[in-house]
């Protein structure tokens, strides 16, 4: 008998980044901007997207995509004029995968579509390690959470290209200090855009709807590069 | 927690590799997680643990090497007995 060391090398993730890889490539060539919400439970994805569709309807198309554990109350929550709105349940897989957007994407037409949000299982750990495929990345920090969040929670933070401080309305009440919850963020993700928002008052809106539309732009911009014209 | 998918794929691409050089038993298996990678190693191997009982490497430890600033998460090598 020998023993012998056999080297493999084999990312665990590999799979998923390769789906991912393939996702892309079909948004890119759809022209659709893909934004993946990330937060812990309760910090106001849903919310934050009923409100989006509402004031945005008639000017984007938005598909959505929402993640859970169980139920298809997001689903039903969001009444949605702009596009199709697809539940998963992943039953008790704590994030998103690559796999379950191609499998949803092929339920919608996807050429019709500018933008296309998904909302990710709440979970501030597991979905942080998983590519959609998105363009995007929106992390959210609600005013009820603590402003430590972001120090709590490093990973998920610094994978985000937009921080948002979600029901910004309530921090004056419970003494929530917006300042130090920004630094925090600013300290996990030092090149993320922060931006404060009240989905309930409406409150720092449009400057959220400024940066979808600026996605939207520039994938946009960039299929007409690609294409020479 | 998706550790126990991940060491699932990890273990079974372990497995695998021990078959196609007609190794008869797994020595250990040595996996390397970045820092960065958004997993905990206590509960990959608390995952490894559970699944491992039954397979080419049921009774090997697992070596978990941590890589400092790293998002790296990559089954490394395996150490097999050959007959």
């Amino acid at each position: 008998m020998t023993a012998r060391v056999i080297e493999i090398h084999k990312s665990l993730l590999g799979k998923n980044a390769a789906q991912a890889a393939r996702n892309r490539e079909q948004f890119r060539h759809a022209a659709v901007a893909v934004v993946n919400l990330l937060s812990s439970p309760g910090a106001g994805k849903t919310a934050l997207l009923e409100r989006t569709l509402s004031d945005l309807a008639g000017e984007l198309s938005i598909g959505v995509i929402v993640g859970d554990l169980a139920t298809d109350n997001d689903a039903r929550r969001l009444d949605n004029r702009n596009g199709p709105v697809i539940q998963l349940t992943t039953g008790n897989i704590c994030h998103l995968e690559a796999d379950m957007i191609a499998r949803a994407v092929e339920m919608m037409e996807l050429d019709a579509l500018d933008l296309l949000i998904v909302e990710n299982v709440g979970n501030l750990v597991c979905p942080a390690s998983f590519d959609l495929g998105e363009s995007y990345r929106v992390v959210l920090l609600s005013a009820t959470e603590g402003e430590d969040k972001p120090l709590k929670y490093p990973t998920a933070y610094r994978s985000a290209d937009v921080v948002l401080f979600t029901k910004a309305d309530l921090a004056g009440l419970i003494g929530c200090d917006v300042k130090l919850a920004r630094r925090n963020a600013e300290a996990a993700a030092p090149h993320a855009k922060w931006l404060e928002l009240s989905a309930k008052t409406g409150q720092g809106m449009t400057a959220w709807y400024d940066q979808l539309r600026h996605l939207r732009q520039q994938m946009a911009a960039h299929q007409n590069l690609c294409r020479g014209g | 927690m998706h550790e126990a998918g991940l060491m699932q794929s990890a273990i079974s691409s372990a497995c695998e590799a021990a078959r196609q050089v007609g190794a008869i038993r797994i020595l250990s298996i040595q996996l390397r997680v970045g820092t960065e990678a958004g997993v905990a190693v206590e509960a990959l191997q608390f995952a490894y643990d559970a699944l491992v009982s039954g397979t080419l490497a049921d009774g090997a430890p697992l070596i978990l090497d941590k890589i400092d600033d790293s998002d790296i998460l990559e089954l490394a090598r395996v150490e097999v007995v050959l007959p």
